[in-house]
C-alpha cells in the first residue's frame, strides 16, 4: 500500500508525525508510582489493600538519569498511583487520596499544563483508571451489596465526569482493568460469593456486555495485574512470574517467561510493541526497579532504572499509542431486562450421565426461577438485567446435572448466546436453529 | 369433426394402399424384413426377486437395467442391485415419494431418473435431487415416465408431458393448450428417429419432430372405442399407454391391442389375432428390433414375424396361428400381470404384481422344440 | 447612485446569504436524512460523483485496474500467466526478470488460466463470455473458442492430458472438453455455483467443489457439494456434502491423492447471531475429502484471530504442506498436512464434528502466516515447490513466497495504475475483514463477487425477522435498501447501525464509508444474463411469460386490481417501483411488516427467495406462498402459463446494462 502514496502525501505525513511529536510534552519520560520502601515489604506488594497504601507518589523521570532526578507530579496528594497516559500522550489518569476522611477518587492530569481534574465524586475508593478508545474512562470502584459485601465493580465515566455507569454485576473482584487492541476491557476478576475464587481475566465490552473468560489464572497464582497487549500477546504477571498468552488464543498459550524466585515481577506496562517495561526486583536489590525489556529476548535488559529509596512501579512512557477499537454499544437503557439462551443446556466438558430437562436460575437471594428446556436443550430466557445470575441443569427427576455456573449478567437489552454449559470455550456453536428461539422468552424477571 | 375425421382417414387409406401396392418396398425394408425372420430369444430359468431377497415390496412396477446395475421400482421404494446386493431408497434418503413408476439412466451422464406417484428425482453421485410440479417447472407431480434424451429429460404426467434441459434447467411442457392432445394426461414417452413420441391418454400418439420443432398427432383414425373397425389403418386405439422405438419402428401400447408404425405404415396385433398375451397392455419395451409387451396376462415378445408370449407357466410360440407350439417350462414369470420389463445382453429382468423376475436366454425359437 | 448601489449590494448579499442559508439547511437535512440521521460528514460528491459510473469526472476519477485472479506457473518456473479479471487480459510474467512480458486480450471477465501439458497453450474461462480460449502461447494468438456451460471458472486436466473439466459457475455443471478435439464431449450436473476443479494425480477422480449449499430445507444446515467423477467414465460417482460450509472456492488434490482439500467458509447463519465473539457467525477453514471416503472440516481461525475468505490452496510437492491465501484478511497460512493426515487418521465422527467447531484446533496444525498484500486470491506452485506466487487482486500485483522460509521474497508488478482511486480504496475495505470484530468476515463474506450467499441470517438473535442475504450487483438507483426498507442509502446501510448489529466493532470511518458506498454503486454489476438470447431478444416462452407479467385481466376474461398486477410493484428499469408493500408473506412469529419490492434484474441468481428465504425457487413463490393472491394475482395461471412466467422473470436484465453488454462484445471483438 504505502508504494502508492505518491511522495507529497508522504511528505505531508512525515511532516504532520514530526508536528504532532513536537507539541507532545514530556515525550520519551517514564511515568510511575513510586513507594517509599519503608512503606510496605517487597514481599507484600502486590495486595488489594497496598492499592490505597499511603505515600505514594506518581513521578516522572528519563529511564536514564538518576533518581534525584524525578520530578514528581502528584504534590498535592496524600497519596496517588496508577497512572495511565491517553493514547494520544498528553493527558494522565490515575487514582488519587486528597484528604484523609475522603475516598480514592480517579484523576486527570493535563502534561503539559500541569492542570489536575477530579473525574470521579465517589463515597467509597475507585482505582485502577484505563483510558477507553472513545475517550471515557474505565475503573475499579468499591461497592456494597445486598449482603453487605464488599468488593470492587467496574464502571466507566466520561473523562468530565459525566455518565458514570457500572459495568460489571458479579460479586466478584473486578480490578486492573486494562483495554485490549480490539477495543474489550480486560479485567482481573475474582469471585467472592458465595465462596472465593482464583482470579481469572474477563473479556467484555466497554458498555459491560459479553463477558466471557479471557484467561484462567494458573491455580497457585494470587492477584493478577494490569495486563500488557501488544496486539499479538497479553503479557501479565501471576505468583510474581512474567507470563504471556497469545492474543489469539488465550486459553492455551500460556507461557513463563521470567521464572519467580530470581526476580520478582510487580507490574508490566508498555514501551512500545517491541518493549516491555517491568517494575521488578532482582534477588540483590532492595527496591522494584524499571527493566526495559524486548518482547522477543528477555534476557536481554535494554536498561535498567531504580531508586533505593523507593519501589518504581506501574511505569509508562511518554509517548503516542494506537487508539484500540471503539466498539458500538447494543444497550439500550430503557430496558430493564436482557435475553440469554442456550442452544443445547447439555453440550458440555463435564461429561455426566442423564439428560437436561429444566435449568435453574439462580441469584444472589436463592432460585430465581426455572424453566424447561427444549428437546434440543435449547433454552430462551428474558433476565433482569444487571442483576447476577448462576444457572443449574437439571434433570427430569429434579437431580442437579451441572452447576451452580459462574455468575453472569445481561445488560438492559443485551442478548448472549451460550453453546452450551461448561462447553469448550474455544467450541464456535453448531450451525443449527435453537428450538427455544421458535417462541417467545421464558421471563424471568426478578 | 369426427366425421371429417373419417373421410380424411379413408381418403388416406386409399392412397396408403395405393402407395403399398403400387411400389415396391425400399431395400432398407427388405433388409429389415429379413431380420424379422431371424428367430427369436426365449427366456427360462425364471428367479423371482421380491421382499424375502431385500426388494422393499413385491409389486414391482418398473426396471431398469443399466451396464451391471439394476434399478427397480416398487410401490414401496426404489432399489438397486449392484455386485449382488440390493440397496433400497425410500423418502427418508430423498426419494420423492415410494411409489416408484419409471426409471431411466442418461447414457451420456449416467444420472438416473426416477418417476414417482409425486415428483421426479434425479438420482446422480449417490444423491437424489427432487423436481416437483411447486419447486419445478415440472407439469405435474405425477409421473408415469421419464426418458432422457441428449440433454433433455422428457416426462410424461398426470398434467401434461415435460421437458427438462438439463443444461439450462428450462422446463417445457405440452398439454392440450399448446400440443394436439385430447387432455393433459400422458402416460409414456419416447425418443427416436429424432422425434419424441407420448403415448397421450384418449389422444393416440403425439410426435415432435426435433428437427422443425413441430407436433403432429397420431390417433385412430375409426375412433371406434370398442372395435378396431379398418385393420392397419392406423394407431388401433385412441387410449395408449406407452411407446417404444427400435429399430425404426415405433411399437405403440394400448388397453385394446398393440400397433407398429414404420414411419409409413401402421400394423395392428390384438390378442385374437396374433400371439399377444392380451390386448391389456401396460408397457412395452422395443430393443434392437424385439418389442416386449406386459400385459394383465402374460409377457409377450415380438420381433414382427415370431411372437412369443410367457404366460400360466408355459412359453407360447406363434400363438393364434397354425404353427402355435407350446413349450413346457422348468420355470416361469411369478405372475401374469407384468408391468415393467429391461434386458441385457443375455437375461431379461420382469416386474410384475408379484416380484421381479430374471430370465436368461436359454435358447431361441428354432433351436428349442419341446421343452425349456 | 453610491447609495443606491450599496442597497442593491445589501440585497444581492441579504438574497445570497438567506440562499445560501436555506440551501444550507436543505443540504443538511437531505444528508441526514440519507445517513439516517447519523452524523456522517457526506459532501455532496460522496453521492453525486464517487459512485457515477460514467461520466468526465467518473472517469477522471477512477482508473482500470487490472484485479488479477488467477495465475499459472509454466512446469520450466520461467513464466506466470496471470487472469485479470477487470481488464479482460492474460498477463505473461518472465519469473526471472519479474517483468511483464505481454499481455493477451481474452474473453469477457477471465476466470482462470492452465497450460496444455506440452505447455504450448494456455487455455482461459471467459466466466462472462460462456466459453473457454485456446491461446496460442509463442504467437499469444486465440487460436479456438469453444462454447461451454454458463460462468465457466475453475478448470483442470486429465492425468494424460487429453480432457479439460472445466466448472460452470452460473449453470451448475461441469463441462468435459477433449482437447484432442476442441470439442464438448458432456456436461455433468454439479453442486451449486461449481467453481473449481482438481483432477487427481492418481488419475481416479477428479474433485469440482461449489460456492453455494444445495437447495435445503427451511432454516436447516446449508450442504456446500464437492462433486467427484470417475476420471474413467467422466461420470459423476459420488456427491459429497459439506455441512454447515459454503464458498468452497478452490479444491486441490495432494501429490499422492490420499486427500482432496478445498477451501471453505462455515456460516453460523441458524445462529441468533447474539454475539461475535467466540465465532459465532462465521468461520473459515478447510474442507478434507479422504481416501477412505470420510470427510473432515477444520478451521483454519483461531478463538480470537480470525481469518476469512479462504480463497485457493496449493499443496508443496513434497505433500507435506499446504498454503491457502485468505482474501479477507491478506494473509496466507501454511498448513502442516502431516498433522491433519495424523489428526484424522483415528478421528470418530463425533471428534470430526467437533473438529469442524473448533476454533483451537489451528494450532496443531497451522505452522505460519504469511502477510502479504491486499486480497490474496489465486495461488500458484512452482514444480519445485520452490516458490508459490500470491496472486494480489486489490494490488495488481504477484508475491512471490519462497517456501523454504515462508517469506515474501520478490514482489511483481502487473503494471496496473499506480493511483489507487477512491473506488479502488472502497474495493479493498469490501474485501477485507478489518472492519468486524476479530476480522471475523468481510462484506465478501456474506457478498462473494458482490453477489449473495444464498442464505438467511437471524441477524436480530431473535429467532425471528431473518433476512435473506441480497445481492449487492447494480444497486445503483435502487433504494431504499433491506428488506424492511429503512435504510435510504448504503451510506445508511454500512453505517453506524450496521457496527452495531453485524461488524460489532468500530465502524467505517466517513472517508472509507464513502469509499465503499462508491466501490459498491460503481463496481458491482450482475454477469451478462444467461437466459437471454444472445440479440437480447426474448424467447417464445418468454414472450409468452411478459404478456402474463404484463396482463391485466385474469385467464377468464376480469380485471386484475391494479394492486394485484406484477407491473405494478415491478415495473421501471430495475423492475421495481421500489414501494413497500405487503405480499402476504409475513409469517407468524414475525413483525409485521411491509417489503420493500425487490429489483428483478438477474433474480434467477439469488434463489432462495423472499424476504426470509423460505421461497427455494421462483415457482415457489406462487405455488407455496401466495395462496391468496396477495402476491400478484397468480392462482388463475395453468402449470406452462407459470413456466412461462418464470422464463420471463429469469431473462429480466436491465436494458443499458444489456444495451452495453452487446456493444462490448461489438466492440471488442469477442470470438
Amino acid at each position: 500500500m504505502p508504494r502508492r502514496f505518491s511522495s507529497y502525501k508522504l511528505f505531508f505525513i512525515v511532516l504532520l508525525l514530526f508536528g504532532c511529536s513536537k507539541d507532545l510534552p514530556h515525550e520519551g519520560k517514564v511515568i510511575f508510582t513510586r513507594l517509599p520502601v519503608e512503606s510496605v515489604s517487597g514481599d507484600r506488594i502486590n495486595s488489594i489493600e497496598n492499592k490505597y497504601a499511603t505515600n505514594m507518589e506518581i513521578a516522572m523521570a528519563f529511564m536514564g538519569e538518576k533518581p534525584e532526578h524525578t520530578e514528581v507530579l502528584t504534590r498535592d496528594f496524600i497519596s496517588a498511583r496508577a497512572p495511565e497516559l491517553s493514547f494520544d500522550g498528553s493527558l494522565l489518569v490515575f487514582s488519587g487520596l486528597k484528604n484523609e476522611e475522603g475516598a480514592w477518587q480517579i484523576w486527570t492530569m493535563d502534561l503539559k499544563s500541569g492542570e489536575i481534574v477530579q473525574v470521579t465524586d465517589s463515597r467509597t475508593n475507585c482505582t485502577d483508571p484505563a483510558w477507553l478508545p472513545n475517550g471515557d474512562i474505565t475503573f475499579s470502584k468499591m461497592v456494597t451489596d445486598d449482603h453487605s459485601l464488599k468488593y470492587h465493580a467496574l464502571f466507566t465515566i466520561g473523562v468530565d465526569g459525566c455518565c458514570e455507569q457500572r459495568i460489571t454485576f458479579q460479586p466478584h473482584e473486578d480490578i486492573n482493568a486494562s483495554v485490549l487492541h480490539d477495543g474489550r476491557i480486560l479485567v482481573a476478576s475474582k469471585q467472592v460469593y458465595p465462596e472465593s475464587g482464583p482470579y481469572k481475566y474477563l473479556a467484555l465490552r466497554p458498555d459491560g456486555t459479553k463477558a466471557e473468560v479471557f484467561h484462567l489464572a494458573h491455580a497457585t497464582s494470587g492477584m493478577m495485574d494490569k495486563a500488557f497487549e501488544n496486539n499479538e500477546k497479553v503479557f501479565f504477571h501471576e505468583a510474581d512470574e512474567l507470563t504471556s498468552v497469545k492474543f489469539n488464543r488465550p486459553l492455551h498459550s500460556r507461557e513463563r517467561l521470567l521464572t519467580g524466585g530470581q526476580i520478582q515481577v510487580n507490574s508490566i506496562r508498555s514501551f512500545d510493541e517491541q518493549n516491555l517495561l517491568l517494575s521488578l526486583k532482582k534477588p540483590d536489590e532492595k527496591t522494584f526497579g524499571l527493566a526495559l525489556l524486548s518482547v522477543e529476548d528477555f534476557s536481554r535488559e535494554k536498561s535498567y532504572f531504580s531508586d533505593p529509596e523507593y519501589h518504581i512501579l506501574e511505569a509508562t512512557e511518554v509517548r503516542e499509542r494506537s487508539v484500540p477499537r471503539k466498539l458500538p454499544s447494543r444497550v439500550n437503557s430503557d430496558m430493564s431486562s436482557g435475553y440469554l439462551f442456550s442452544m443445547n443446556a447439555d453440550a458440555s466438558d463435564i461429561e455426566i450421565e442423564g439428560k437436561t430437562a429444566k435449568v435453574r436460575v439462580l441469584g444472589m437471594n436463592g432460585i430465581i426461577g426455572e424453566t424447561a428446556v427444549e428437546e434440543d436443550g435449547s433454552f430462551y430466557l428474558e433476565l433482569t438485567s444487571d442483576l447476577p445470575v448462576r444457572f443449574q441443569t437439571v434433570d427430569a427427576s429434579g437431580e442437579i446435572l451441572r452447576g451452580p455456573s459462574s455468575w453472569m449478567w445481561v445488560r438492559p437489552d443485551e442478548r448472549r448466546g451460550c453453546a452450551g454449559c461448561h462447553q469448550d470455550r474455544e467450541i464456535a456453536p453448531y450451525n443449527v436453529v435453537p428450538k427455544a428461539l421458535e417462541s417467545a422468552p421464558f421471563v424471568m424477571i426478578r | 369433426m369426427m366425421n371429417a375425421r373419417n373421410t380424411y382417414t379413408v381418403s388416406g387409406l386409399i392412397i396408403t394402399a395405393v402407395l403399398l401396392f403400387g411400389f415396391t418396398r425400399p431395400n432398407g425394408n427388405e433388409s429389415k424384413e429379413e431380420k424379422k425372420s431371424e428367430s427369436m430369444p426365449l427366456y427360462g430359468n425364471w428367479k423371482t426377486y421380491g421382499k424375502k431377497d431385500g426388494l422393499p415390496s413385491d409389486k414391482i412396477y418398473a426396471v431398469r437395467a443399466d451396464g451391471d446395475r439394476l434399478w427397480v421400482g416398487t410401490n414401496q421404494g426404489l432399489a438397486l442391485l449392484e455386485d449382488g446386493v440390493w440397496t433400497v431408497y425410500t423418502e427418508e434418503d430423498g426419494l420423492a415419494h415410494r411409489g416408484v413408476l419409471a426409471i431411466d439412466v442418461s447414457p451420456v451422464t449416467g444420472d438416473v431418473w426416477i418417476a414417482t406417484m409425486s415428483g421426479l428425482n434425479r438420482f446422480s453421485g449417490g444423491k437424489f435431487e427432487t423436481f416437483t410440479q411447486f419447486n419445478s417447472g415440472l407439469a405435474n407431480d405425477v409421473i408415469y415416465s421419464v426418458i432422457c434424451d441428449g440433454k433433455d429429460v422428457w416426462v410424461a404426467t398426470g398434467g401434461g408431458a415435460g421437458v427438462l434441459d438439463t443444461y439450462t434447467g428450462k422446463w417445457g411442457i405440452y398439454t392440450e393448450q399448446n400440443a394436439p392432445m385430447h387432455e393433459p394426461w400422458t402416460y409414456s414417452i419416447c425418443a427416436g428417429g429424432n422425434k419424441i413420441f407420448i403415448a397421450a391418454w384418449g389422444g393416440g400418439v403425439i410426435e415432435w419432430n426435433k428437427e422443425t420443432q413441430r407436433f403432429r398427432d397420431y390417433t385412430d383414425p375409426d375412433g371406434e372405442m370398442e372395435i378396431d373397425l379398418f385393420p392397419d389403418d392406423g394407431v388401433v386405439h385412441d387410449i395408449t399407454t406407452a411407446v417404444s422405438y427400435s429399430n425404426d419402428m415405433l411399437w405403440v401400447a394400448t388397453y385394446f391391442g398393440m400397433s407398429t408404425y414404420d414411419g409409413t405404415h401402421w400394423k395392428g396385433y390384438f390378442d385374437h389375432d396374433s400371439g399377444l398375451a392380451s390386448n391389456f397392455i401396460n408397457f412395452i419395451r422395443a430393443k434392437d428390433g424385439i418389442a416386449f409387451m406386459c400385459t394383465d396376462n402374460g409377457l409377450s415378445s415380438f420381433n414382427g414375424e415370431t411372437w412369443v408370449t410367457y404366460k400360466g407357466g408355459k412359453v407360447i410360440i406363434d400363438g393364434n396361428s397354425a404353427g402355435e407350439r407350446s413349450l413346457d417350462a422348468t420355470s416361469s414369470i411369478s405372475h401374469d400381470f407384468t408391468i415393467g420389463v429391461d434386458l441385457t445382453e443375455n437375461e431379461i429382468w420382469v416386474a410384475t404384481s408379484k416380484g421381479l423376475c430374471r430370465g436368461e436366454v436359454i435358447g431361441s425359437t428354432e433351436t428349442k422344440t419341446s421343452k425349456l | 447612485m453610491r447609495k443606491n448601489r450599496l442597497y442593491i449590494l445589501v440585497i444581492i448579499a441579504f438574497v445570497i446569504g438567506v440562499g445560501y442559508s436555506a440551501f444550507h439547511k436543505w443540504s443538511v437535512d437531505h444528508v441526514l436524512y440519507i445517513t439516517g440521521g447519523v452524523d456522517h460528514p457526506i459532501g455532496c460528491v460522496s453521492c453525486h460523483v464517487y459512485p457515477e459510473r460514467d461520466g468526465l469526472l467518473a472517469n477522471m476519477l477512477n482508473e482500470d485496474y487490472l484485479s488479477p485472479l488467477n495465475a499459472a506457473v509454466s512446469e520450466d518456473g520461467s513464466r506466470l500467466y496471470v487472469i485479470a479479471q477487470d481488464a479482460d487480459l492474460l498477463i505473461e510474467v518472465d519469473l526471472n526478470s519479474r517483468e511483464v512480458l505481454s499481455n493477451t486480450k481474452v474473453g469477457r471477465r477471465p476466470h482462470s488460466a492452465i497450460l496444455t501439458r506440452d505447455q504450448k497453450t494456455a487455455v482461459v474461462t471467459n466466466q462472462w463470455a460462456n466459453n473457454i480460449y485456446f491461446i496460442d502461447l509463442k504467437t499469444k494468438e486465440i487460436t479456438d473458442s469453444v462454447p461451454v456451460g454458463g460462468g465457466p471458472a475453475g478448470m483442470d486436466l486429465s492425468v494424460d492430458g487429453n480432457l479439460l473439466y472445466v466448472a460452470n459457475t452460473y449453470t451448475n455443471n461441469i463441462s468435459v472438453v477433449d482437447l484432442r478435439t476442441k470439442q464438448e464431449i458432456r456436461r455433468l450436473h454439479g453442486g451449486n455455483y461449481p467453481t473449481s476443479v482438481a483432477a487427481s494425480p492418481n488419475d481416479d477422480f477428479v474433485f469440482v467443489a461449489s460456492q453455494r449449499t444445495v437447495p435445503i430445507e427451511f432454516r436447516t444446515e446449508p450442504m456446500t457439494e464437492v462433486t467427484i467423477l470417475n476420471a474413467s467414465s467422466q461420470r459423476v460417482s459420488e456427491r459429497k456434502y459439506f455441512n454447515s460450509a459454503h464458498i468452497m472456492e478452490n479444491v486441490t488434490v495432494s501429490p499422492s491423492g490420499d486427500m482432496a482439500v478445498a477451501t471453505m467458509v462455515r456460516p453460523k447463519n441458524n445462529v441468533p447471531s447474539a454475539q461475535i465473539e467466540r465465532g459465532w457467525m462465521i468461520n473459515h477453514g478447510i474442507g478434507v475429502i479422504l481416501k477412505d471416503g470420510r470427510t473432515a472440516q477444520l478451521l483454519l481461525d483461531e478463538p480470537n484471530a480470525f481469518y476469512p475468505d479462504p480463497y485457493d490452496i496449493v499443496i508443496h510437492p513434497d505433500g507435506k504442506r499446504a498454503y491457502v491465501s485468505h482474501s479477507g484478511v491478506d494473509m496466507v497460512s501454511v498448513v502442516n498436512l502431516d498433522r491433519i493426515r495424523s489428526l484424522l487418521a483415528d478421528a470418530s465422527e463425533e471428534e470430526l464434528k467437533l473438529y469442524a467447531n473448533h476454533l483451537g484446533m489451528s494450532g496443531e496444525f497451522v505452522v505460519d502466516r504469511i502477510k502479504t498484500g491486499s486480497n490474496p486470491k489465486g495461488l500458484a506452485m512452482s514444480a519445485d515447490g520452490k516458490f508459490v506466487y500470491v496472486v494480489e487482486r486489490m494490488e495488481d500485483r504477484v508475491s512471490v513466497i519462497d517456501t523454504d522460509v515462508s517469506e515474501i521474497v520478490n514482489t511483481i508488478d502487473l503494471g496496473g495504475p499506480s493511483r489507487i482511486s477512491y473506488t479502488r480504496r472502497g474495493g479493498q475495505l469490501f474485501s477485507n475483514a478489518g472492519h468486524t470484530f476479530h476480522n471475523q468476515y468481510s462484506c465478501y463474506t456474506c457478498h462473494p463477487d458482490g453477489h449473495e450467499d444464498g442464505l438467511t441470517y437471524d441477524l436480530t438473535g431473535s429467532g425471528r425477522n431473518l433476512a435473506n442475504v441480497q445481492t449487492l450487483r447494480d444497486l445503483y438507483g435502487t433504494a431504499p435498501f433491506k428488506w424492511i426498507g429503512t435504510n435510504q442509502s448504503v451510506y445508511k446501510q454500512c453505517g453506524m447501525r450496521f457496527s452495531r448489529f453485524v461488524t460489532r466493532t468500530e465502524s467505517f470511518s466517513p472517508e472509507d464509508l464513502d469509499a465503499v458506498v462508491a466501490y459498491i454503486m460503481r463496481e458491482l454489476t450482475h454477469p451478462p444474463n444467461i437466459h437471454r438470447l444472445p440479440n437480447g431478444a426474448l424467447t417464445e416462452a418468454q414472450q409468452r411469460g411478459k404478456a402474463i407479467y404484463e396482463r391485466t385481466v385474469t385467464n377468464d376474461g376480469r380485471e386484475i386490481p391494479e394492486k394485484d398486477r406484477c407491473t405494478t410493484c415491478h415495473n421501471g428499469p430495475n423492475y421495481s417501483n421500489f414501494q413497500m408493500a405487503d405480499v402476504g408473506t409475513n409469517k407468524e412469529n414475525e413483525d409485521e411488516s411491509l417489503f420493500d419490492s425487490p429489483n428483478l434484474n438477474n433474480i434467477y441468481e439469488s434463489a432462495p427467495y423472499l424476504h426470509d428465504g423460505s421461497a427455494a425457487t421462483l415457482e415457489e413463490i406462487w405455488t407455496k406462498f401466495n395462496d391468496h393472491d396477495t402476491h400478484g394475482y397468480a392462482n388463475d395461471m395453468t402449470k406452462d402459463q407459470l413456466n412461462d412466467l418464470v422464463e420471463y422473470l429469469k431473462s429480466l436484465s436491465a436494458e443499458r446494462y444489456y444495451k452495453k453488454d452487446l456493444n462490448y462484445k461489438i466492440n471488442k471483438g469477442q470470438l
